[in-house]
């Protein structure tokens, strides 16, 4: 499946959320990056069927978003950023519930919700209501639903957030397995390192307008020549840091090592370095 | 291939409610205790009037629990979203889920109510007197899914629920009580939500009857163009 997104706007009231966004969305993972209020989070809802683009159009294997959104639902999981439902009734009650609503026939689907149990590790947490969970575990519940029915498109707004570095690591292993499976597998994240670890393809999107890049190193490629490496005493570094735009630095006991992000050599003190997809997307967002 | 199913299983819709669900169920244990305690746990001396009135008041309003109940995660929970964008068919998520929810309560409230008659020595209960208050009962129903649906808060729906009751309790008893108003006539389009528990003088229950279906079917559909519209219940 290829997910054709062709002129996508889509303004509230007087604020443009997204303007002309075109993309082609390929099995395999994709990742969504860009600053808060940047217009993710709509693409996302379009791309879920919950807003309705105020013109363009999205497409794969001739279903059209817009005229056929019941059958886009029945191949969708999608995960918002927030996953705090039903809290008055356990793991287990939740999953069938939203299994039964996306039409997972009944004699699958015991099967079906202990395997998405399994998936997100909740097993044995799988008959405790939901009400007592904690954040990274309301997080992995909501990933699990959205893996119910087997569908080919998942959606993920911040899938990583309020996870600890365990679950996180599980979580891309988790994600990878997906998109083994002839998957769209779409993230939306501001969490640079998300990106880096599974997706395939990627896009940043800012200001509502979106670019496409072909992978990763691409967009790290757009930082090439302007990140400096320096090393120098503790002392200078609060100096450096009020002249230059600091992207990351390292305190080792008296001296500190920090990377910079300048089109031009900051100082005779430092060398050019390769730029890491971070600072590519820095030097991209221009923030 | 296994059967597929349109409705969430009931048990769980009942479930996901909480406290919404057993707040009308101990209210009416509570009306069978006040009653039956009120005349002195002895059996015989509780009047139909009372009960009719009782159950005709109170009956109808408490259903608002459950509808608000039924909607709650999906109108006012931080996941919404991910319960807007499953497949579910938009007639069965609205109207179906509060028409079989109010069957369900219907059930409840004649068992209460023939309860309670096993403490009088009254028997007679007219088909008219059900058809009423089943209207009523679909009233309220239909009310607080066209608030909660509208609104897509949980207290502004309980809130102006209990207004527009409080209002309409003082208009109806005031005209049972000929003050300040005339009494309608047998031909009168009158309106009482609460004529299972006050009639209004003149007026033809029949036509009570027919007026509160035809209104609940309004607030039914009224409510069911909300529910339609996923980006509005999103907001």
């Amino acid at each position: 499946m290829i997910i054709q997104i062709e002129r996508v706007k889509k303004a509230f009231k007087k604020k443009t959320a997204l303007e002309d966004v075109t993309l082609t969305l390929k099995p395999g993972i994709f990742g969504l990056l860009g600053p808060n209020g940047a217009g993710k989070t709509t693409l996302m809802r379009i791309l879920a069927t919950i807003f309705r683009p105020d013109r363009g159009s999205i497409t794969a294997d001739g279903i059209d978003w817009t005229r056929d959104a019941h059958r886009v639902r029945t191949m969708l999981g999608y995960l918002p950023q927030d996953f705090g439902v039903f809290r008055n009734v356990t793991a287990r009650e939740v999953l069938v519930y939203i299994g039964t609503l996306k039409g997972v026939a009944r004699d699958q689907l015991k099967h079906q919700v202990n395997a998405v149990l399994d998936a997100v590790n909740l097993t044995t947490h799988a008959d405790k209501k939901v009400g007592t969970f904690s954040g990274g575990m309301r997080r992995r519940l909501g990933i699990a639903q959205a893996l119910l029915g087997d569908p080919k498109l998942i959606v993920i707004d911040e899938p990583t957030a309020g996870l600890d570095p365990e679950e996180r690591v599980r979580f891309r292993l988790l994600l990878r397995r997906l998109a083994q499976e002839e998957r769209v597998v779409i993230l939306s994240t501001h969490i640079v390192g998300d990106v880096e670890a599974v997706c395939d393809q990627l896009a940043v999107i800012k200001k509502g307008k979106a670019h496409l890049f072909a992978s990763p190193e691409e967009l790290a490629k757009v930082a090439d020549g302007q990140i400096w490496r320096w090393v120098g005493d503790i002392r200078d570094y609060a100096l450096l840091e009020e002249k230059y735009r600091i992207v990351s630095s390292v305190s080792r006991g008296s001296t500190m090592e920090a990377r910079i992000l300048s089109d031009t050599q900051p100082s005779e003190a430092v060398e050019p370095v390769a730029p890491t997809l971070e600072e590519g997307y820095l030097a991209w967002v221009g923030e | 291939m296994g059967r597929r199913m349109t409705f969430p299983p009931l048990w769980l819709d009942l479930r996901t409610m909480g406290w919404n669900f057993s707040f009308p169920l101990v209210a009416h244990l509570g009306i069978v205790l006040y009653l039956y305690l009120g005349q002195g746990g002895r059996v015989g001396m509780l009047t139909e009037k009372t009960i009719l009135g009782t159950i005709g008041l109170w009956s109808p309003l408490l259903i608002t629990f459950w509808i608000v109940g039924l909607y709650q995660d999906w109108f006012e929970s931080d996941g919404k979203e991910a319960l807007l964008a499953l497949p579910y068919k938009s007639w069965a998520f609205g109207i179906g889920r509060v028409l079989r929810t109010t069957a369900l309560y219907g059930f409840f409230v004649w068992g209460i109510t023939r309860l309670l008659f096993l403490f009088s020595s009254d028997r007679g209960v007219s088909q008219m007197w059900w058809t009423i208050l089943a209207a009523s009962i679909l009233f309220f129903a239909a009310l607080a899914f066209f608030t909660v649906a509208l609104t897509r808060r949980l207290v502004f729906t309980y809130m102006l629920v209990a207004v527009f009751s409080l209002g309409e309790w003082v208009r109806v008893y005031s005209t049972s009580l000929r003050v300040g108003y005339s009494v309608p006539s047998d031909r009168t389009v009158a309106f009482n939500p609460f004529q299972a528990a006050s009639p209004l003088p003149g007026a033809n229950p029949l036509r009570v009857a027919l007026i509160l279906f035809i209104v609940s079917l309004l607030l039914l559909f009224l409510g069911q163009l909300f529910v339609n519209r996923r980006e509005y219940l999103l907001k």
